[in-house]
């Protein structure tokens, strides 16, 4: 098979089995505390809404996500979300706009964490990543475009 | 088997920067066993969570878009001598744990 339709295939397939085996294999108890439905949400307005019940953010100064411009591996792109300066920082988000499920990690924060996260994530394809943050109820957001020389999602 | 977690916790000014890195294959269950022509079965770490002094401070979600062997880098507001306490979980059940006194 060639490269180029081995990736659609595998892509393709991938999707069902993800759905598939997070519905079988997948212990109750995990189920529970898991946002099943945002994170299998394959459109970025979906998993927005699934996590913070909208899909409305505004891009804000305050909120400054660092990611490179060129990312030669995408299966990891070092990614970080930096919102300690705003007040009341409640979640982050991290959201990759073009993965086959856009949505890479949800944060929530409490106590003495400070709104900041830094890890590192897949990139299936050169696209935007986006940091959401909800502070006060409201949610502000930074975008940033990666270029991706070599994909990371089930390649 | 229990997830292999190594974190490294630092105090700066009232503030510990956390920072872990989990060994975790992060299986996403699309990618194919070329041999057999089926997937992987998916493996990804789905909850973690980190406790200082017992109380519950960052509560985080994952997906099967964190990289393999996840990095994590979280900062806390804490003292020296606070106890900080990384749990995960993953789809399959498996779980890790890694308890680290603040200095």
């Amino acid at each position: 098979m060639k490269r180029r339709s081995f990736l659609k295939a595998t892509l393709a397939t991938g999707a069902a089995t993800v759905a598939v085996s997070a519905g079988l294999l997948t212990p109750t108890a995990v189920l529970a505390s898991w946002n099943k439905k945002a994170f299998e949400a394959k459109s970025v307005d979906e998993a927005m809404t699934g996590i913070f019940g909208s899909a409305n953010a505004t891009a804000s100064a305050d909120v400054k996500l660092v990611a490179p411009a060129i990312a030669e591996n995408g299966a990891v792109t070092p990614v970080s979300v930096d919102a300690s300066g705003m007040k009341g920082v409640e979640s982050i988000a991290i959201v990759a706009t073009k993965n086959p499920t856009p949505l890479v990690c949800e944060y929530k924060f409490s106590g003495g964490a400070q709104g900041f996260v830094s890890t590192r994530i897949r990139m299936g394809s050169t696209q935007n990543v986006m940091g959401v943050v909800k502070a006060g109820g409201k949610l502000y957001k930074a975008e940033q475009e990666v270029r991706v020389t070599i994909g990371g999602c089930g390649g | 088997m229990s997830i292999n977690i190594r974190t490294r916790g630092s105090l700066k000014g009232g503030v510990a920067e956390i920072k872990s890195l989990i060994r975790h294959p992060m299986e996403s269950g699309a990618r194919m066993d070329q041999s057999t022509g089926k997937p992987f079965p998916m493996k990804v770490i789905q909850t973690v969570t980190v406790a200082v002094n017992g109380t519950k401070v960052v509560d985080a979600q994952w997906s099967a878009n964190i990289s393999t062997n996840p990095y994590m880098h979280v900062n806390i507001a804490a003292k020296a001598g606070d106890t900080v306490k990384i749990d995960v979980v993953d789809n399959t059940g498996e779980t890790g744990s890694e308890t680290l006194t603040l200095k």
